[in-house]
């Protein structure tokens, strides 16, 4: 399953575009804002902008996350026949454990009886 | 008693006989060599998700980091909204995402279970105690039938031989297939977590946590400014020593990030090995992922300690 974000190779991805122009936006509003030729008045102006397109950029960085969701969500899905098996030999693999545990257990109870048998002097 | 004395004396040359020439065939047979690779590639498995659940903390942790830095830096002039303080990353994405990171965990851990040692070394443990039962018949006057320790032994290493062999039978029959089935989905997974990281310049998290510490240090210099007046020296220094300490926090984050998102695709690769390697009795193409993934796991897991030991 492919992501959507991602254009066909050799295409422009229009989406990258506007963020790199509100990234280049972003640093020259940063720029002003903490220049200290700027009057403080004009730095506030700045740091007004800068909030603005940051959150521009959040929105997109934020649509990236949530637009992934749905395609992990059934990536997720496809999972499941494969745990599912694997589920199924772990517990393959505990009950041939299991029985041979038991098959140890019989032959150690060989002791008690011959245990027994001893005390009848047999 | 008689008779069981003469009949017992003839099956012991039989019995050792019987046990060596099964060990023989059998020892050695314990792990196969992609049970030993599907236990190896669990345990970094297990570390590459928790590493990228750290990810999304921090991304959501340094959010709010920027969202106070504003606050302090716009109070005076901007009223606090309590909306404000809240995670980058919505709850129910994250849910989404908690879920297939447990489920790979999961998957990882169960690989790990079902291809170790531990169903084989439980199995030794009792058969060892039945054996040490048997040589106890000695002292229980039953002197037809006795058997020494190295009859025991021959008795439980045999017994815990063809126990393993079992297992492995079941394991080299069931484990190919399901690597097979669970390498796209695997594949797919690991593909969408790198996206969702992305790198700097590109809208996705590792831009969001870079943007977040911009803006942190942008408040800082903002609140150093409009309280110049009234900071007095070693204030001032305090505050101005924050700001080269936000970098260089920035710069961690970022390779964080960065490492975090080529652990995955590190992890996709060593599945894809796991998985075309399953016949195969040497693995170099695996061995060289493995590595990777191992050397990956520990970088990133340094990384975010040294993040969190800063919060």
């Amino acid at each position: 399953m492919a992501t959507t974000t991602t254009p066909p190779a050799g295409e422009a991805d229009p989406k990258q575009a506007a963020y790199d122009a509100l990234n280049a936006l972003l640093a020259t509003a940063t720029a002003a804002a903490t220049n200290r030729d700027n009057t403080a008045a004009a730095q506030d102006k700045a740091f007004d902008v800068r909030t603005e397109v940051a959150a521009q950029l959040q929105a997109l960085n934020l649509a990236v996350f949530t637009g992934n969701t749905l395609q992990l969500q059934a990536a997720g899905d496809e999972m499941a026949p494969a745990m599912t098996q694997l589920k199924a030999l772990k517990t393959q693999i505990e009950a041939l454990g299991n029985d041979l545990k038991e098959a140890a257990a019989i032959i150690s109870g060989i002791d008690k009886v011959a245990g027994e048998f001893g005390a009848l002097g047999l | 008693m008689n008779a069981r004395k003469s009949i017992v004396p003839r099956f012991r040359p039989l019995w050792g006989i019987a046990f060596s020439g099964t060990i023989i065939a059998l020892c050695g047979c314990a792990l196969s060599p992609l049970a030993t690779r599907t236990a190896a590639f669990s345990t970094v498995a297990t570390a590459t998700v928790t590493q990228t659940t750290n990810a999304y903390q921090l991304v959501n942790q340094t959010y709010i980091d920027a969202q106070i830095a504003t606050l302090v830096a716009t109070y005076d002039r901007t009223p606090f909204d309590a909306t404000k303080i809240k995670d980058f990353l919505p709850a129910k994405d994250v849910e989404v995402r908690t879920k297939i990171l447990d489920g790979l965990k999961q998957y990882a851990t169960l690989l790990a279970e079902v291809s170790g040692d531990k169903p084989i070394t439980d199995l030794e443990t009792q058969t060892k105690a039945a054996g040490d039962s048997l040589v106890k018949l000695q002292q229980d006057d039953f002197k037809g039938f006795k058997i020494d320790s190295t009859e025991k032994d021959l008795a439980v290493t045999a017994l815990s031989a063809i126990g393993a062999v079992l297992i492995e039978h079941e394991r080299s029959r069931a484990l190919p297939g399901i690597l097979d089935k669970a390498n796209k989905p695997i594949q797919d997974i690991c593909k969408i977590l790198e996206d969702d990281i992305g790198t700097v310049g590109k809208a996705g998290l590792a831009s969001e946590l870079h943007l977040d510490y911009d803006t942190q240090i942008l408040d800082q210099q903002r609140f150093i400014r409009e309280n110049a007046s009234s900071l007095s020296v070693d204030q001032r220094r305090i505050e101005i020593e924050k700001l080269p300490a936000l970098v260089l926090a920035q710069h961690k984050s970022d390779e964080a990030l960065a490492a975090t998102s080529k652990s995955l695709a590190a992890l996709a690769s060593a599945h894809a090995a796991l998985a075309a390697t399953k016949t195969q009795k040497d693995a170099p193409a695996f061995k060289l992922e493995l590595n990777e993934l191992v050397q990956d796991a520990q970088t990133i897991s340094g990384m975010y300690n040294s993040l969190s030991a800063k919060k």
